[in-house]
Parts: C-alpha cells; sequence; structure tokens
C-alpha cells in the first residue's frame, strides 16, 4: 500500500501535479518543432544553436529550388488521391460492421488495424515483390496504393467507432418518412458521422503526407515525395534548408487542421 | 374498410415464438393500444405494421392492400419511436419537412403545412430550432408534428410518453388524445402503461407472451376481463383461492380455508364441484369492518399506507396478502379485522379464464 503521507501529499496537490505534468509532456513535444522553426530562420549554413542572425535567405532557397517545389506538389497529389481512397473504404468497410451482421463480425477490427504493428520494412519489400509479380512495377500509383494500405487501418481506428455510435434508429425513422436506402445514407447517416470521417481521414493524410518507407521501396526515379527529397538532401549535404521543409509540414499539417474544422462543426470535432 | 387488418400473423425468431396467431382490426380514426407487459411482442407487432420486422405468416393490410413484404419507404404509416429519433444535423422545421419532402409535397405547400402542424402542437415559431435545444416534452411533440405532418393512413405510436416523468406523461397523455381528435388520423399505440392506455384509447388489445389475451373497449376489458391475466393487468386485484363446493341457481359457494364464501354466478357448466377457484376483487371494492361486524372473512392487519383521501390496508387472510383500499382509518397494524367485498363487483376464475359472467351487467353497459 501507498504510505498514506504520499497519498495525503497527492490528495492536497493533484491539481497541481497534474497540471505540471500535462506541461512538461506538451514541452516535450512541442520544443523540438519550436527549434526546427527557429533554425529555419539561422543564417549560418553549419548548424548551429542558437542561431547568431536570422534570415529568410532559405525560405527564398526553398522557394527558387524546383526540385523542392515538385516534391511538395508530387507529396500533395499522392496524399489526396490516397486520403479519398482510404476515406471511402474505411467508410464502406465501417458501414457493413455497424449494419450487418455476418460470421467474423468481431474480428474485423483487429484484422484491419493489426497491420500497424508489422514492421514497415517487411511490408515495404513484400509490394516491390508483390507489384513486380502482378506487372505492375513501381511509380506513382504504386506509390498511391501503398499509401492506402499504410493510412487504412489509422482511418478504420477512428472511423469504425463513429459509425457505430450512430443511431440506427435514425435509419428506421428515415426510412419511415419515405427515405429509401442511398437517401438514407447521403442525407442522414452521413452528416452524423462527418466529424468521423473527417478525423479520420486527417489522420490518414497526416500519415500519407509523411509516409517514407513504403514510398521508398515502391516509387520509380520520377516520383519523388517530400519525405524522399528531404532524405536525399540529408544523405547529401544538411543545408538549413531541411528545417525550411520541417516547417513546410508543419504548415501542410496545420492547414489540414484549419480545413477540417471549416468543413465541419468545431464543437463537435472537439467532443468526439 | 378497416384501415388496418392484422390477420394470423406470426412471428418467429430463430426459436423464440415473439407472436402467435394475433389477428385485430383498426378502424377510420380511432385510436387503439397495444396493451401488454415487456417481452409481450407488443413492439414486434408495432415494428411489423411498420415494416421494420416482416411476419413468419400471416397478413398485414393497410387499407385493404396486403403490405406484407413493402419495404416501410413505401407504407403509408408513419411512426413515433420510443426514442423519438429525431434527426439531430436538422432543424425542428426540417424534422418535419422530411417526410414531406420524400412524399413530393412542394415548396409552398410544405411550408404552409409545417406552419400549421407546429400550431397544433403548439411550438409556433420554433421552426428554426436545432433539436438539442428543446426540452424533452418539446421534442416529443416534434416526434408527433414529424408523423403526423404526412397525413398517413395510420400514425404508430412505440411507448413515446415512457421517458417523460409522471406529470409530462399526464399532460402528454391528453394532448395526444387532442391532437388525435384534432386530426382525425388514426393512431395505434403500444405501451405497457395501462392507465395511460385506459385513459386515452377507444379500444384496446392487450397481449400477453406474443397471444392476444382480449380485445375490446376500454370499459368492456376493466369491466370484463376475460382472463385473470388481463384482471391483473388492468388494475390492482387480490385474488384468494379455494375449492368450488355447492352451486345453486344463482350463486356459488366457494371454500376458502374452511370459510365458505358464497358469490354471485349464473353459469353453471363452467365450474365442477371440486374446481379450484380463484375469487378476484379490487381493493377498492374490498372494505374492513371491526370482526364484531362479521364480514366475509378474517385477517390481520400488517400494513398500512396513507394514500391520499383512502387508506391503503394489507391484510393478512393465510394466504396471499389481500389490499383493500378504504376511507376509514380506524384501523392499526397487529388488529383483527374483517373483509367484506361488492359481491357484485367480484371475479370468477376457473383456470385463469374468468367464469363470471354476468349478462345482466353487460346489457347494462353497452345500453
Amino acid at each position: 500500500m501507498i504510505p498514506n503521507t504520499i497519498e495525503r501529499f497527492v490528495d492536497r496537490r493533484g491539481r497541481t501535479i497534474g497540471l505540471g505534468l500535462m506541461w512538461v509532456v506538451i514541452a516535450l513535444l512541442w520544443i523540438p518543432i519550436g527549434i526546427v522553426t527557429l533554425m529555419s530562420f539561422a543564417a549560418d549554413r553549419a548548424l548551429a544553436f542558437p542561431p547568431d542572425e536570422l534570415t529568410l535567405h532559405w525560405y527564398r532557397e526553398f522557394l527558387q529550388n524546383d526540385a523542392a517545389i515538385d516534391a511538395v506538389f508530387t507529396s500533395l497529389q499522392v496524399s489526396v488521391i490516397a486520403t479519398l481512397i482510404t476515406v471511402v473504404l474505411a467508410t464502406i468497410l465501417s458501414y457493413a460492421i455497424a449494419k450487418y451482421e455476418f460470421p467474423g463480425k468481431g474480428m474485423i477490427q483487429l484484422v484491419v488495424t493489426l497491420p500497424i504493428i508489422v514492421p514497415l520494412v517487411v511490408v515495404g519489400v513484400a509490394m516491390v515483390l508483390f507489384f513486380g509479380v502482378i506487372n505492375v512495377g513501381t511509380g506513382f500509383w504504386s506509390v498511391v496504393i501503398a499509401h492506402v494500405v499504410r493510412t487504412i487501418p489509422f482511418a478504420a481506428l477512428i472511423i469504425i467507432p463513429t459509425m457505430l455510435r450512430f443511431d440506427e434508429t435514425l435509419e428506421e425513422a428515415a426510412k419511415d418518412l419515405g427515405a429509401d436506402e442511398l437517401d438514407v445514407f447521403v442525407n442522414v447517416r452521413l452528416p452524423n458521422i462527418l466529424p468521423g470521417i473527417v478525423a479520420g481521414g486527417l489522420l490518414a493524410f497526416t500519415i500519407s503526407f509523411n509516409e517514407f518507407v513504403y514510398t521508398y521501396f515502391v516509387r520509380d526515379t520520377r516520383t519523388e515525395t517530400l519525405p524522399i527529397y528531404l532524405w536525399n538532401q540529408i544523405r547529401f549535404e544538411a543545408s538549413p534548408e531541411v528545417n525550411v521543409i520541417s516547417v513546410v509540414f508543419l504548415l501542410v499539417a496545420i492547414g489540414m487542421i484549419l480545413l477540417a474544422l471549416a468543413i465541419t462543426n468545431v464543437q463537435r470535432i472537439t467532443m468526439r | 374498410m378497416s384501415v388496418l387488418q392484422v390477420e394470423n400473423v406470426r412471428k418467429e425468431y430463430d426459436d423464440v415464438l415473439a407472436v402467435e396467431d394475433a389477428s385485430f382490426a383498426v378502424e377510420d380514426g380511432e385510436f387503439v393500444s397495444i396493451l401488454g407487459p415487456s417481452g409481450s411482442g407488443k413492439s414486434t407487432m408495432l415494428r411489423m405494421v411498420a415494416g421494420f420486422e416482416s411476419p413468419t405468416s400471416g397478413d398485414i393490410r393497410i387499407n385493404g392492400e396486403n403490405v406484407v413484404g413493402v419495404p416501410s419507404f413505401e407504407r403509408d404509416t408513419n411512426m413515433v419511436f420510443q426514442n423519438l429519433a429525431l434527426f439531430p444535423h436538422l432543424t425542428v422545421a426540417e424534422n418535419i419537412a422530411f417526410g414531406l419532402k420524400r412524399r413530393g409535397v412542394g415548396r409552398e405547400e410544405r411550408e404552409k403545412r409545417i406552419e400549421d402542424i407546429l400550431e397544433v402542437v403548439e411550438l409556433s415559431g420554433y421552426g428554426d430550432r436545432d433539436i438539442d435545444q428543446m426540452s424533452g416534452g418539446e421534442q416529443q411533440r416534434i416526434a408527433l408534428a414529424r408523423a403526423i405532418v404526412n397525413e398517413p393512413s395510420i400514425i404508430l405510436l412505440d411507448e413515446p410518453l415512457a421517458s417523460l416523468d409522471r406529470k409530462l406523461r399526464q399532460h402528454m397523455k391528453f394532448e395526444l388524445q387532442r391532437i388525435q381528435e384534432e386530426t382525425g388520423i388514426t393512431f395505434l399505440y403500444v405501451t405497457h402503461d395501462q392507465e395511460v392506455a385506459m385513459s386515452i384509447s377507444d379500444r384496446m388489445v392487450i397481449l400477453n407472451e406474443g397471444s392476444i389475451e382480449q380485445k375490446g373497449s376500454v370499459q368492456d376489458i376493466y369491466d370484463r376481463p376475460e382472463t385473470r391475466f388481463v384482471a391483473q393487468f388492468m388494475g390492482d386485484l387480490n385474488a384468494v383461492t379455494g375449492t368450488a363446493v355447492d352451486q345453486s341457481e344463482n350463486t356459488i359457494e366457494v371454500e376458502i380455508d374452511e370459510t365458505a364464501v358464497t358469490v354471485p354466478y349464473d353459469d353453471t357448466s363452467a365450474v365442477s364441484d371440486g374446481d379450484t377457484i380463484d375469487i378476484g376483487v379490487r381493493p377498492s371494492h374490498a372494505d374492513l369492518v371491526p370482526p364484531s361486524n362479521g364480514g366475509i372473512m378474517s385477517g390481520t392487519v400488517t400494513n398500512h399506507i396513507y394514500a391520499g383521501d383512502e387508506m391503503v390496508y394489507t391484510v393478512d387472510i393465510g394466504q396471499e396478502v389481500f389490499q383493500v383500499e378504504t376511507e376509514t382509518d380506524s384501523f392499526e397494524i397487529g388488529d383483527t379485522v374483517a373483509l367484506t367485498w361488492d359481491a357484485e363487483q367480484t371475479f370468477l376464475f376457473n383456470g385463469g379464464q374468468n367464469v363470471s359472467v354476468r349478462d345482466e351487467h353487460a346489457v347494462q353497459l353497452e345500453g
């Protein structure tokens, strides 16, 4: 048993301790990001902290670098397409789980999310072999498919519970009032589960935008996503432009969240 | 032609029999309740009429047309759900408009009908509110309005008042009745609450373990229950068990723990000497007197509760406890008392069936 004095101390100072720990966690999450952001403004070519002088030089460099800008657009293309496919598939999957009874239904969630634990490199190699066997080879669409494979478990992890929380009597009520299956899905189910779908899509997009391992295996030389470009930069010369690219990642992520908040209801997102 | 005809409907789930050979009809403009305890199959019955479940066998006719196999979105029925099932992403007016849009009602007509129905349910001006801004009672009215506005042949109500507190339930009960009278739409109401069912229905169907025990007017069922189950379900009932020992022209003698009790009775075929008989007495038809005044049976007071303008006594008569509702408050716990009751108001059950047929009484009621 925990000695009484400790129990008493925690009882009295619980709020302070809790808040303190919360700030420690937040600091651990954000300090590295803050440093990277700060370093993106450093004038020196060699990475030294703290920077002597602040400049926008590396941002100009980045914007004038066609290869980097191309990588940003390639990444956006891959991630947007992969996210759309993932969200549609995960929604259909969770719709079936919520609505119908079938053998093995209880296992589905596990089967769908378990691939998260398989080492990325193993799946990457397997995919190269697989795409080779079915004559798809490497390239843009192989990267898209790989990203769908990578993001489906995460999207499903969020969309399935949202779908299960949907009150099925709403569907009965809508049908009772004259709506057929498609009408019910589009006008009743979808609006009510949209926050979950958007959250799932957001997570899928973020993971896809950061995806490196699968992409590294299944891409061709023309398909250079931003993480791949970043990797090549670091490998050959670690210029402060790398920090700028990190900030670009951050901006894309923040942009996605703002977009999600704009198309759904702020309250609902935070509630769920 | 009846608005709704249920004919020999049977519903089985795997190995459970939910509804067994049920037949009843609902006429145009009627308020009919299906009354039964939980698990009696009443909700299943309603869901089969709505089209959410298919009967294993039997026919369901709406305006004469067999609707078995017709999906709910093509049936001329609308349901008020137990949990209301209002669409949380739509406003009050949009909820009510949902059915009208699917029925192809034009915008102008739609807006007019929504305004009219909001007036009927006393929610004028609330059309633009969100559902979660409305109170429980208001949500009930919206759910009702959403169904009624479509003017279907029949409105199906699945215990929509069950979740309300007592006071609001009393109020909504009268509101339901008023709205039904005002709109003239046929209502089929499912409930386990006999008090609600009795006060708002024209006719009732009593369901027990999937079978119809009795159907008829409210008064008919209350005054002349065909079975002991119905009598007990319709109100508090004391049942005293004894043996039939002797019958004369208009009475039957029942021996209860060596006390002979005479009960009016005029059907000589339903009881033989030696049959085990239950005498059913409602607490309000019984009374207590001091033992010196005679009485039908004697017992000991074990409890008394003050219930407004009367007392409810619990009396131990050596069998099941006997409850008496009376204005007298002169007895204490432990007192020996004599029980009396209005012999004309008793029921006689032989094997669960009510055999105390009193035709004269029945004629009086119907005339």
